[in-house]
């Protein structure tokens, strides 16, 4: 794990954040971190589906983050280091809502089992006339219906425009994991368009050959 | 036909070596190929219309998830509460920090 994104941890809650004045604080959270708020949020609700616990996790990242503003290297990558801060956040109160006093990942609370690496998967490659037409609510109904895990890489790659490596880090996945899941996911949201497409009477006439 | 699609025809082991330059375009596209690997792939791109055709296609499939998403708004009420808490903190000594 890099050390850039090293980021505070359950058992850091006595920090006082003395390595840094108030003044400095607040100048980075105002410069660094609160331009993130919009995506911060909607990863928050992405990963509860609920208001009320979207905000309260983006309310605890910010005030972690602005009471350890010390910790993050001014300059390098505030939104890889919020995202990060939110995900563990969000763990911890799974883990504090199930009463779970072992360690819990991302990967369990997201009830995700998978040999992905290693693994290989054909590409499915969506004709374009197939879903031009569907700007609309048929992609978003196929975007919430994928599983969350799947949804979280899409979510962080395409449209927030991390790096396998920070979505590696943000994760806490191996970057070929980052990479196979995208693939499937990507798969995933295209065999149900393309279905969706075709219960409408589009027919993708090319010759099959993969 | 181009190479791309004549490759498969040829072999099974074709087919592999088909996913694997799939996988390089999406890559490509999310701009996790090295500097070395990405000029390999963009020689392969300007022999190949069908491969930069499927490349496009990739491209409109992305653009149209980043149009299509769903976003969720930011409440008023959510920013000036995390302010005001913010305020909180800022009004502890550093000191008394520990024992919040």
């Amino acid at each position: 794990m890099s050390e850039r994104y090293s980021i505070p941890s359950a058992s850091d809650s006595s920090h006082d954040g003395e390595g840094m004045s108030r003044e400095a604080r607040l100048e980075r959270f105002e410069t660094e971190f609160w331009p993130h708020l919009d995506a911060l949020y909607n990863f928050a609700y992405h990963l509860t589906y609920d208001e009320e616990a979207a905000n309260d996790l983006v309310q605890e990242a910010y005030l972690k983050a602005y009471r350890f503003a010390d910790k993050y290297e001014g300059g390098t990558n505030a939104k890889a280091w919020l995202f990060r801060i939110l995900k563990n956040a969000f763990i911890n109160d799974y883990r504090k809502r199930h009463r779970r006093p072992t360690q819990v990942d991302f990967e369990e609370v997201l009830n995700y089992q998978e040999a992905e690496e290693g693994a290989p998967q054909q590409y499915v490659d969506l004709r374009q006339e197939l879903f031009q037409g569907m700007m609309g609510d048929e992609v978003t109904m196929a975007i919430n219906a994928l599983p969350v895990d799947f949804k979280t890489v899409i979510l962080l790659c395409d449209i927030e425009g991390f790096t396998y490596e920070e979505i590696a880090t943000i994760v806490d996945i191996p970057i070929g994991t980052v990479r196979s899941r995208l693939h499937r996911a990507r798969n995933l949201l295209k065999e149900r368009l393309k279905a969706y497409a075709e219960s409408l009477g589009y027919q993708d006439k090319r010759r099959t050959k993969q | 036909m181009s190479a791309f699609h004549a490759m498969k025809d040829m072999n099974p082991a074709a087919t592999e070596e088909t996913t694997a330059l799939h996988r390089r375009v999406m890559m490509y596209l999310d701009g996790a190929l090295d500097a070395q690997e990405a000029e390999a792939l963009r020689g392969k791109l300007e022999s190949d219309p069908e491969l930069r055709a499927l490349m496009e296609r990739e491209r409109s499939f992305r653009a149209l998830l980043r149009a299509s998403w769903p976003r969720q708004t930011v409440s008023p009420a959510l920013a000036d509460g995390i302010r005001a808490q913010l305020d909180d903190v800022q009004a502890v000594a550093p000191t008394d920090m520990a024992s919040r």
